[in-house]
């Protein structure tokens, strides 16, 4: 439908450049997001109230979160690869790569579904640790379903220049995804 | 009649207006000015409220001189639509007014900070709620009264705890000696207000919120809750009194005898308070 | 910039129209029944959770009805349908961009002209339901000690107040004007992404509906900032206050994002930053605060829904939390949000003067740095909001500088309306009157800001009703001032009709009268000793309660006048309005009224700025190319 864009000649180009702009945008309001449970992670953790920021046996499996990890930065890779592929040979090359990625980025749904829901641990005597564990699982869980779809609606677009426009967004989505959860991993699983 | 003349004019018209109203709250408004004296923490905020109003209505004056000045000399002709002078800035008075405004604004700060940590009229400075635990900016010196304010839905209760952790539901103090609130709260989140006293001080679950004050007078003062805590928060309200010193032992034996029973079973004086709160109810 | 060698399609695709396609109606039946499937698959999940079990009440319930809610009713708008078609590789299900008629008021349309005008229906809508719980809230404080309301009702009224003025009415002036004239002013024909143009609109009003459904349950008791642990204890309206919040978050940050899109990359050639008018300079930094605040907020706002729902422990202090928590996060976000009410007046009324005063905007330049300044510094301040709450009191001398700081680019925007009127040529008209006064109670409202950012002198008044008077001063007097100048200002451009002006005149004066006889006095009482929020108060208050409460109902009668003009003149006298009927330079003023459908007949350049008056070799403001017609016409 020509309603929204009054032609596709002009858009094209303005279109890219406006999923661009809008990919960075909202790449930096959700970071703020994220600061939140930054600030409540290390907030909580100076407090300590009660002794009760880390109680023993409340804590979430750092093997699972290393897998989610991995498979969300492999996710971005190939997504990576695809978005290189496709400046260097057309869209007719991204479609492969990007369809491994989605898969990485499905199984790390799932996974982080599982976190989530069957965190080891009850939420309601989890201390801090574990309720900012829970949060922020929650908002990356939701964060990786929209990753997803936005992924697979790349993928099934017919090649267009419409796609050549949205990859970038879509990438610097994933790799903004993998940075965020090795930053939150390390405070989770390693300090 | 060009520029220079209207900005004359406006301004004479500023500073005679900046003047009358100065004195004005000077000899009028001033004497009166809330919270008044009961306390030395009233005393600094009735003398900071003083300094404020004699800096901050010559600024309103002038903006609003301006303004007027403008509004009434510059009007548009009956008839016609003419345009005025395309003028776009002046970059000196600009620059002038940013200096002024930010030098303004510096001295604001730090009459206040001085106010905030040392103030004049008490030791420990003017600002309550000072915060979990001794604060190493503000804290009086000497042995002061320990007063645990313990809100909870919707009553005060005040403990003492160097009178054998005695709890009351009246406040009373000795006039002339610091009093250190430990303000906290069992349930949801209060604020001590002690208005005559020029005390205010949130009341948090787990927090040991500090606050101190001398009072000068002795007399009643009013305690009303000061954070929105539920229900009955508007019927959140009660008295205290300030005593001779020798009226206050008299009132803290007689306490100390009546409660003795409840005193007996009471914990030791500590930041959380039990019961833990309820997670729902209450 | 170069999509302006744009054709114009010959007619917009003729809009699906009857009851039975996507509109309102069916979203509203999408809601009631996506709300009634998540009522039950939570109390089926809920059931086997022991903490639901220990408590009357299932969060989890209400959460997954309100949730699922929201789907079918943005399914039902027809939203929904692109987002899907893009699943399975079309491009279909758009939205259409504009019908006739009154019906597609109440459709998701992709028409910024039709947003615009939604918004100013919707937030009126909710800026008057929010008014008349202020007229209950005075209705209480009549009388000292004897409650009109139960203290459930009264603190009911008091919340949704609170919440429906600060959450629905936030975007009273980027929602009917940004989106309305920003595209009109920098010469683009859309906003960058009309389609979420349309999913921010709707969900206003959506939580709009959440918000007002909280009375179903009794309501909330937390007023509009949800301080725990009465949040974490209160009943189910809570659930309601903050899925309104979330959804008013969401709403936020999608239109912060497309308005900052648009003002980036559509801006027609010719259109420099130096050029860029001052209002779409206040949109544009209102956006910045709108993208990176409302984040915070929805961090918060989940941690209070997982308290209540799970049992985490981000606000509990027994349990390893910390209730100092949420009051960081959530001024974190409150603070610029006092700021995302600000801007867009000053944007308005510096808009306004150069009009009505002929001459250019005095210092263009200083008043961008002033609102960039206030952009900056409004993320430094929040703990202001904490000077007695108990956290580290060594923090205060710092929070107490950059409050106080923040004057220093506010005075700039009172200097550039000085150096505007000054040698002057003013005309008295009614939006000329509503952006002078919005001066006056700015600087009453900004000089009261000064006694609560200094720490001694907080002490006594925060929690009171000085507060209370000084931000009303500033969004009532500031914001609604401004809105009213803006409604009068460009009505006759956005509805095609003029506005009664001697209706107009005493709509303005009574306003201006009885809302400075309302506030002002609150000062005082709040001086004296008057905590915000209560039903009782001390009875040597009465005479000066009840004189505010007298005037806040005159100033409610003066809103009438208000309605009673937009109502007479928008439906029966219906008199044309002229395509500039100020003699505005503006762009937007340059278009025919009714603006076409595509705005621009053809490819826009801009050659000068918008207040070039008293500038006789000014070029004018744009010229359009030749119009450009659609390959099949």
């Amino acid at each position: 439908m020509t309603d929204i864009t009054p032609t596709a000649a002009d858009t094209a180009e303005l279109e890219a450049r406006n999923q661009s702009t809008a990919g960075r945008l909202f790449v930096a309001a959700d970071a703020f997001l994220f600061l939140g449970f930054l600030f409540a992670y290390l907030y909580l953790r100076a407090l300590n109230n009660n002794d009760l920021w880390n109680p023993h046996g409340q804590n979430p499996s750092g093997t699972m979160g290393a897998v989610v990890l991995v498979l969300v930065v492999v996710a971005a890779a190939f997504v990576h690869v695809a978005s290189g592929r496709m400046a260097a040979a057309g869209p007719a090359a991204f479609r492969a790569p990007a369809a491994a990625g989605l898969a990485a980025a499905l199984a790390a749904t799932v996974l982080a579904g599982t976190q989530l829901f069957r965190p080891g641990f009850s939420p309601s005597h989890a201390g801090g640790l574990g309720s900012v564990f829970i949060g922020f699982i929650a908002f990356y869980f939701l964060h990786l379903i929209g990753g997803v779809y936005w992924l697979e609606t790349q993928i099934v677009q017919r090649p267009s220049d419409i796609l050549r426009g949205s990859v970038p967004p879509c990438l610097l989505y994933w790799w903004y995804l993998a940075v965020v959860l090795a930053i939150f991993s390390v405070l989770f699983y390693l300090v | 009649m060009d520029s220079r003349t209207d900005i004359t004019r406006a301004v004479i018209v500023w500073v005679v207006l900046a003047i009358v109203a100065d004195l004005l709250i000077g000899f009028l408004l001033a004497p009166h000015m809330p919270p008044g004296h009961f306390s030395n923490t009233a005393s600094d905020q009735t003398e900071i409220n003083n300094i404020l109003a004699l800096i901050l209505t010559p600024i309103g004056l002038g903006v609003v001189t301006f303004f007027v000045y403008a509004l009434v000399s510059f009007r548009q002709p009956a008839g016609a639509i003419e345009d005025g002078p395309p003028l776009r800035g002046d970059r000196r008075l600009q620059l002038g007014w940013v200096g002024v405004t930010t030098t303004v604004v510096i001295v604001l700060a730090i009459v206040g900070t001085i106010e905030l940590l040392q103030a004049p009229n008490s030791q420990a400075g003017s600002g309550a709620g000072g915060g979990q635990g001794a604060s190493a900016i503000s804290h009086p010196s000497g042995n002061p009264l320990q007063v645990q304010v313990i809100a909870q839905q919707w009553q005060f209760t005040y403990r003492y705890p160097q009178y054998g952790g005695v709890e009351t539901f009246s406040l009373a103090l000795p006039v002339g000696r610091t009093v250190e609130f430990h303000v906290t709260s069992i349930d949801a989140i209060h604020s001590f207000w002690a208005y005559q006293l020029g005390v205010k001080a949130d009341a948090v679950p787990g927090a040991d919120n500090v606050a101190f004050t001398t009072p000068e007078h002795m007399g009643l003062f009013e305690v009303r809750c000061a954070e929105l805590c539920g229900l009955w928060h508007g019927y959140m309200y009660s008295r205290g009194h300030v005593l001779s010193s020798a009226g206050f032992s008299k009132w803290i034996a007689h306490a100390q005898i009546a409660n003795a029973p409840a005193t007996h079973y009471l914990p030791k004086y500590a930041h959380v308070y039990y019961p833990l709160p309820l997670q729902r109810g209450g | 910039m170069s999509h302006t060698e744009t054709p114009a399609p010959a007619t917009p695709a003729a809009g699906r129209s009857g009851i039975l396609t996507f509109n309102l109606l069916w979203g509203l039946v999408g809601l009631v029944v996506g709300y009634a499937i998540g009522l039950w698959i939570g109390h089926r999940m809920g059931s086997r959770f022991d903490w639901v079990a220990e408590t009357d009440y299932n969060d989890v319930a209400i959460l997954i009805g309100y949730a699922l809610g929201t789907l079918g009713y943005l399914f039902g708008l027809g939203i929904l349908n692109h987002p899907i078609a893009r699943m399975f590789g079309r491009s279909g299900g758009d939205i259409a961009k504009s019908s006739t008629g009154w019906s597609r008021y109440a459709r998701a349309s992709t028409d910024h002209k039709v947003i615009g005008n939604q918004y100013l229906i919707g937030i009126g809508i909710f800026f008057f339901i929010g008014g008349l719980n202020a007229m209950l809230i005075r209705t209480e404080l009549l009388h000292p000690n004897s409650p009109t309301f139960s203290p459930g009702q009264y603190l009911t009224i008091v919340g949704l107040h609170g919440a429906m003025m600060i959450m629905m009415v936030s975007s009273i002036i980027l929602g009917p004007f940004g989106h309305f004239f920003v595209p009109l002013m920098i010469g683009s024909r859309r906003m960058a992404f009309p389609r979420l143009e349309a999913l921010s609109f709707w969900l206003l009003p959506l939580a709009g509906v959440v918000l007002m459904s909280t009375i179903a349950y009794g309501g909330f008791p937390t007023g509009w900032t949800g301080y725990p642990t009465l949040g974490s204890q209160a009943d189910s309206g809570m659930d309601g206050y903050l899925v309104a919040f979330a959804l008013v978050g969401i709403g936020m940050i999608l239109n912060a994002l497309n308005m900052l899109v648009t003002v980036f990359n559509h801006r027609a050639p010719g259109m420099t930053w130096a050029r860029l008018p001052i209002f779409v300079w206040s949109m544009l930094t209102t956006s910045v605060l709108m993208l990176l605040g409302p984040p915070m907020l929805l961090a918060a706002v989940v941690m209070e829904m997982l308290d209540r729902t799970s049992g985490t422990a981000f606000f509990s202090s027994s349990s390893g939390g910390s209730p100092f928590l949420w009051e960081n996060l959530f001024w974190f976000f409150g603070h610029p949000e006092v700021y995302i009410l600000a801007l867009p007046g000053f944007g308005i009324v510096l808009e306004i003067l150069p009009v009505f005063a002929r001459k250019p905007l005095w210092g263009q330049r200083l008043a961008i740095a002033g609102m960039l300044g206030v952009t900056l510094l409004s993320f430094m301040v929040w703990q202001h909001h904490l000077f007695v709450s108990g956290i580290n009191s060594s923090l205060r001398p710092f929070y107490m500088f950059t409050t106080e700081l923040i004057s220093v680019p506010t005075g700039f925007i009172f200097l550039c309306g000085i150096g505007t009127l000054w040698r002057a040529k003013i005309r008295y008209t009614v939006p000329m009157l509503f952006a002078l006064a919005f001066f006056f109670n700015f600087l009453i409202g900004g000089l009261s800001g000064v006694y609560l950012s200094d720490v001694p002198s907080d002490v006594s008044l925060h929690g009171s009703f000085f507060v209370m008077a000084h931000f009303h001063y500033t969004i009532m007097g500031g914001l609604v001032f401004a809105f009213f100048a803006g409604i009068y200002y460009w009505l006759p451009k956005m509805a095609g009709v003029e506005l009664n002006e001697r209706l107009g005149k005493i709509h303005f004066w009574t306003t201006f009268v009885f809302f400075n006889s309302t506030f002002l006095p609150l000062f005082a009482v709040g001086m004296l000793g008057m905590p915000r929020r209560v039903a009782t108060y001390a009875p040597h208050l009465q005479f000066l309660n009840d004189w505010v409460s007298i005037s806040a109902f005159l100033l409610g009668a003066s809103m009438l006048v208000f309605l009673a003009n937009f109502v007479w003149s928008l439906l029966v006298a219906r008199i044309p309005a002229a395509a500039n009927p100020w003699m505005a330079r503006s762009l937007e003023w340059q278009l025919p009224t009714p603006v076409p459908v595509w705005d621009f007949d053809g490819p826009v350049r801009i050659l000068a700025g918008p207040y070039e008056y008293g500038n006789p070799a000014a070029p004018p403001v744009m010229e359009l190319g030749p119009p450009i017609v659609a390959a099949g016409d």
